[in-house]
């Protein structure tokens, strides 16, 4: 069933420098009071500004692969095709911290108050990142309500752009969750406007369907090599049961 | 210390008010605003890009000097009206056709400008053709590209088009940039460099313009 989450962007607990580690900031890197204070002027501005919200839909397997085909411009095979058919649940959705932030980034970039733009830019993503884990543990609690989560269970999340699943499946799954009713709108070019939102399906299931080797075709030009972070994460769970 | 001194130090350090303070001292003490901009400005940021380079410092502290900078810099900007104010070279930039990311290409031309080079900011969403005749408009040496998505990177390739098509490729030179873009897609669209951040496309517009690096 389709339903809209809304989220409290004072209730998200965004790291302290999270968003500046994850850019590359090495961890050995002293952080200085100045940019300590400028990362706490951009938190508190998001917190203020940011209405996170987010449409969710638990679908079958089948309609779920026919939005997943999207435009027919996947990479075949790709990962969520391999994975999907072992999930217990599979729930779509289309998350956005507001266009308010995203305006006052390019206020900050106008009258040139670069850093302080840069610095709620990252804070941003941080926080819709952090928005998008709640939504997950969210989702991982009516799955136990509905008998289709176990111990030794986990949902991840992915999303069109990545692991073969083409941008260009933004399309598709937008317009099943009708992602305009939260202010979500999706441009030509397949970029989601307000830009601090994202986009995907949420797939529960065994731990371990959500291992795959990084040996896709597409696993070549992929930068982010985040799959093996989340891999190692449950395979730790795993290890520790 | 002299105030040209002053005014470079309060740039590398980020320190806005002091920027202000010095700058007003410098054009008090009758020093000529281009020795300013030389020697102080461009010089400081000079110090802070080769930082950033070597992590040293975090891209806040080298945005913190912007800010610096440009305080400075809209003090003496109002006494170049008459004659403009000289550049390095001239930069024609923008994010490509169906692109709205802006804040990586900001802080390239950011960087350019504290480098000493004129900005020519086409904005988001930059039509191919747009970017070649603004280059041929503006005479501009250098045209620089950001796509954040795998779905625009192909206009990259269609700026080299016409570029081709109208006898400048190498005439004017292309760097591109972005998070899907890497050193091959630069060498099969032909464009000059790959810039994999905003530090290193300074050094590579410097280098593409046979300058100092």
């Amino acid at each position: 069933m389709r339903r809209i989450e809304n989220i409290d962007a004072h209730s998200l607990s965004i790291d302290q420098f999270a968003g500046l580690r994850n850019q590359g900031l090495p961890e050995k890197t002293k952080i200085t009071t100045t940019v300590k204070m400028l990362y706490e002027k951009a938190l508190a501005l998001f917190r203020e500004m940011a209405t996170p919200k987010a449409v969710v839909a638990e679908v079958s397997l089948e309609e779920f692969m026919d939005i997943y085909r999207g435009e027919g411009a996947n990479d075949v095979p790709s990962v969520v095709e391999i994975i999907a058919p072992k999930a217990r649940a599979v729930v779509l959705f289309a998350l956005t911290s507001g266009q308010e932030v995203s305006n006052e980034i390019k206020r900050l970039l106008d009258e040139k108050d670069v850093a302080l733009a840069y610095m709620l830019d990252i804070v941003a993503s941080e926080g819709t990142e952090k928005a998008a884990e709640e939504l997950t543990q969210r989702c991982v609690e009516l799955c136990k309500k509905t008998g289709k989560f176990f111990d030794g269970d986990a949902v991840l999340r992915y999303s069109p752009g990545y692991c073969g699943w083409h941008v260009s499946g933004q399309k598709k799954l937008l317009s099943f969750l009708h992602a305009n009713e939260i202010g979500i709108t999706l441009t030509e070019s397949f970029l989601m406007s307000p830009e601090k939102s994202i986009s995907g399906a949420m797939i529960a299931g065994e731990r371990k369907i959500h291992f795959f080797k990084n040996n896709f075709a597409f696993c070549k030009s992929c930068t982010h090599k985040s799959c093996r972070i989340r891999i190692r994460d449950l395979e730790g769970k795993n290890a520790r049961d | 210390m002299h105030a040209i001194e002053l005014l470079k130090q309060s740039i590398i350090d980020g320190d806005e008010e002091k920027a202000s303070l010095y700058v007003n001292e410098a054009l008090a003490a009758k020093i000529d605003p281009q020795r300013i901009v030389n020697e102080a400005l461009i010089d400081g940021m000079n110090v802070v890009g080769e930082r950033f380079r070597v992590h040293e410092i975090f891209l806040p502290e080298v945005l913190l000097a912007a800010k610096a900078m440009y305080a400075a810099l809209a003090k003496i900007k109002p006494l170049f009206i008459k004659e403009k104010m000289p550049t390095r070279g001239k930069v024609v930039i923008g994010s490509v056709q169906g692109d709205l990311h802006d804040i990586g290409k900001n802080l390239v031309a950011i960087m350019l400008e504290g480098a000493g080079y004129e900005i020519i900011d086409l904005g988001t969403d930059v039509l191919p053709e747009r970017f070649v005749d603004e280059a041929v408009k503006q005479n501009a040496q250098v045209i620089g590209m950001s796509a954040l998505l795998t779905t625009t990177m192909p206009v990259m390739g269609k700026v080299m088009e016409i570029l081709k098509e109208r006898g400048l490729l190498g005439k004017i030179k292309v760097i591109i940039g972005g998070a899907p873009v890497n050193d091959d897609f630069c060498k099969e669209i032909g464009a000059d460099a790959y810039c994999y951040d905003a530090a290193n496309a300074v050094e590579t517009v410097k280098r593409l313009l046979n300058e100092r690096v």
